[in-house]
């Protein structure tokens, strides 16, 4: 073992392998960008009602965490996966991945209609959630993937801010828009009456000065 | 002549470099004094050598290191600031910038610095760190999940290969406590990576690289135990089910571990990280058990689970449990009486094995064996500690000793009638073994005596 580690810092094998590790730590991220922009672009758009809070987070800055109304009540699981999920031992159990299928409500916002643990077709509108926990009643409560929006460290109190406070209100509708393909989501935005986030609070800082 | 000089250049003596300043500033003394010709100052320069000074280098390669990664996290917090007005590609091309200038260095360092630790440890630790800035950036202009695990995960699969392309032992510690943060978080079999760093030990430990092996070995050694202990409540495993008898077993395999691969540490407490960790295991695990008898699992015997991350666990109690029986027949020559009696404590893992397999149960009684042992052993220790004049020794006997007489005072647990069996015990004990021990000072004496005569 100690002798093939002291061939690998030879030259001959040493820049080849440090070549391959080295891209690999290119494509990597290269890769996850490319599924952004795959989803972003060829994604099906959906609405998500939400009312957020704002912790911070050391790594990435200051977001938005993002609350989703479409997961504030547990979903139950489609009747062909019910007998399974009843079965103590096939049930999902926390942080088990499970499909949720999409569909829209009268108002057009993104809702829940029920969860999957076999991949559904392709043809339906679907994510890939983890469970938060199960219920004894055939459901569960799901966790989003997509549950934070990153913001300019400025301005993140200020969309908080006005999130909370339009959410709140009725009038107006606060809501992200995702893109979803394959059962992965990205946001595309955040919108306060169908104008973006970043907008919203510049033209509201603009008026306040 | 010359021919019997350049045999002996061969053979050169290693010298610190100010001894080599004082010795060609006092040849050259004597060459002036004609005590010695030029030819004769040549040949006695040729003898010696300076020293190649690896400590030196590394204490500056491991100074730089830590530079690299505060210049590493400051490229991540400059990230984190967001910064909205530039656009999604020009993030895109500052989020491979930073990784792609330090492995442009590392490259560097490879061709250029080849015997420079400073240079491959801090090209190293640039590398691991601008792969988190660029992840992390990448996460923030696209809204990626705040999903951690998947983010410390890329970011360890990605950085361990620096430990051996870089022979980095910061990066090592980096991956240490990667790994500790996965299990402590998620739990799973993350521990297992462990495996991956392993074999970069062995080389560290066959070379002796720096000092950092032993600062590495410290931290792996720790982080090992509390990311398997960890993960194991998360997967409600066997090892969760008797955790403290599973903690002694492994502090008893750590310290003979050391022992079989430090033997020539001159018992260093620094210098041997396993057996001096494991020694701590073994004090402090006892005196639990020594206290609370046999606690059993919050889930119970039904709650544990068995399942294919199990079985990994159990085949590690079993190795581990194999490796202490095999020491302890194999080395009881090799090892001091005490530090043999110190292994065996890893045989109360047999314990548990039969009480899990509802054979027998001796749990219950497993807090008296445990009570004497201490006593047992903690004298022992306090007396080969005073026979070889070791304070070290000498205290880490003596708290052991006096923290399990502390604690069966004020044990609460245990009945009256049950602490004076004890503590009856203890002391006809500790009068048994003074008394043994005069007697076998006295019957030295009176050999000395009569081999002086």
């Amino acid at each position: 073992m100690i002798s093939y580690l002291n061939k690998l810092w030879k030259k001959n094998i040493w820049l080849p392998i440090a070549g391959l590790v080295f891209l690999i730590q290119l494509l990597v991220p290269a890769y996850m960008i490319f599924e952004q922009q795959q989803t972003l672009k060829y994604g099906e758009l959906h609405k998500f009602k939400i009312r957020p809070i704002d912790p911070y987070d050391p790594f990435r800055g200051r977001y938005v965490v993002l609350s989703f109304e479409a997961v504030t009540n547990a979903i139950p699981y489609s009747p062909h996966d019910k007998i399974a999920a009843e079965d103590v031992k096939s049930a999902p159990k926390r942080n088990d991945w499970v499909y949720a299928i999409i569909t829209t409500d009268e108002k057009g916002y993104a809702k829940f209609s029920e969860l999957k643990i076999d991949r559904p077709k392709s043809d339906e509108n679907f994510l890939r959630v983890q469970i938060r926990y199960s219920n004894i009643h055939n459901s569960a409560s799901i966790i989003i993937p997509f549950d934070r929006y990153y913001a300019p460290e400025n301005k993140a109190y200020s969309i908080e801010d006005q999130v909370r406070r339009r959410s709140r209100n009725s009038q107006d509708n606060v809501y992200v828009a995702v893109r979803v393909r394959n059962g992965k989501g990205t946001i595309e935005d955040l919108y306060i009456n169908e104008v973006p986030i970043l907008e919203f609070v510049e033209s509201n800082q603009k008026k306040a000065n | 002549m010359t021919d019997q000089v350049e045999q002996k250049a061969i053979n050169k003596i290693d010298i610190e470099p100010n001894q080599k300043t004082w010795l060609d500033k006092q040849l050259k003394h004597w060459q002036q004094e004609e005590i010695i010709s030029t030819e004769q100052k040549r040949q006695i320069q040729i003898l010696y050598r300076t020293k190649a000074t690896r400590d030196n280098n590394w204490a500056t390669g491991i100074l730089v290191a830590i530079g690299a990664l505060l210049i590493g996290g400051g490229i991540i917090m400059l990230f984190a600031h967001n910064w909205e007005y530039l656009g999604k590609g020009v993030r895109t091309f500052l989020s491979f910038l930073p990784l792609v200038l330090a492995q442009a260095l590392a490259i560097y360092s490879y061709k250029k610095q080849s015997h420079s630790a400073a240079w491959w440890e801090a090209s190293a630790t640039l590398v691991f760190m601008t792969i988190a800035a660029s992840i992390a950036l990448i996460g923030q202009t696209y809204h990626i999940y705040g999903d951690l695990e998947r983010f410390v995960l890329t970011w360890l699969l990605l950085g361990i290969p620096l430990v051996y392309l870089l022979r980095s032992s910061m990066v090592l510690i980096l991956c240490t406590i990667l790994i500790v943060w996965l299990c402590t978080f998620e739990g799973k079999l993350y521990w297992l990576f462990f495996a991956l760093l392993f074999p970069y030990w062995i080389y560290a430990y066959k070379n002796k690289v720096n000092a950092a092996f032993y600062w590495s070995t410290w931290l792996a050694a720790i982080g090992f135990a509390i990311a398997l202990m960890l993960s194991s409540l998360f997967r409600r495993s066997f090892l969760d089910f008797y955790p403290v008898i599973f903690l002694l077993l492994m502090s008893a395999a750590y310290f003979l571990l050391g022992k079989i691969l430090f033997a020539k540490a001159n018992n260093s407490f620094w210098k041997n990280p396993l057996s001096s960790l494991g020694a701590i295991g073994i004090g402090l695990f006892s005196i639990i058990i020594s206290s609370e008898g046999n606690r059993s699992s919050y889930y119970g015997r039904e709650g544990v689970i068995l399942n294919w991350e199990s079985y990994i666990d159990l085949g590690l109690y079993f190795s581990a449990l194999a490796f202490i029986i095999f020491g302890l027949g194999k080395y009881f020559k090799h090892l001091k009486f005490h530090q043999w009696l110190m292994v065996a404590s890893g045989l109360v893992a047999i314990l548990a094995l039969l009480d899990f397999a509802q054979w027998i149960s001796l749990l219950g009684w497993l807090f008296i064996g445990m009570n004497l042992y201490i006593l047992v052993c903690s004298s022992l220790i306090i007396i080969r500690a005073i026979e070889e004049g070791k304070t070290l020794l000498l205290n880490a006997g003596l708290i052991w000793l006096s923290s399990l007489i502390a604690l069966r005072f004020f044990d609460s647990d245990v009945s009256i009638l049950g602490k004076g069996i004890v503590f009856i015990l203890i002391g006809s004990a500790f009068i048994g073994i003074n008394v043994w021990f005069n007697k076998k000072r006295k019957q030295q004496l009176q050999r000395q005596e009569l081999n002086h005569d």
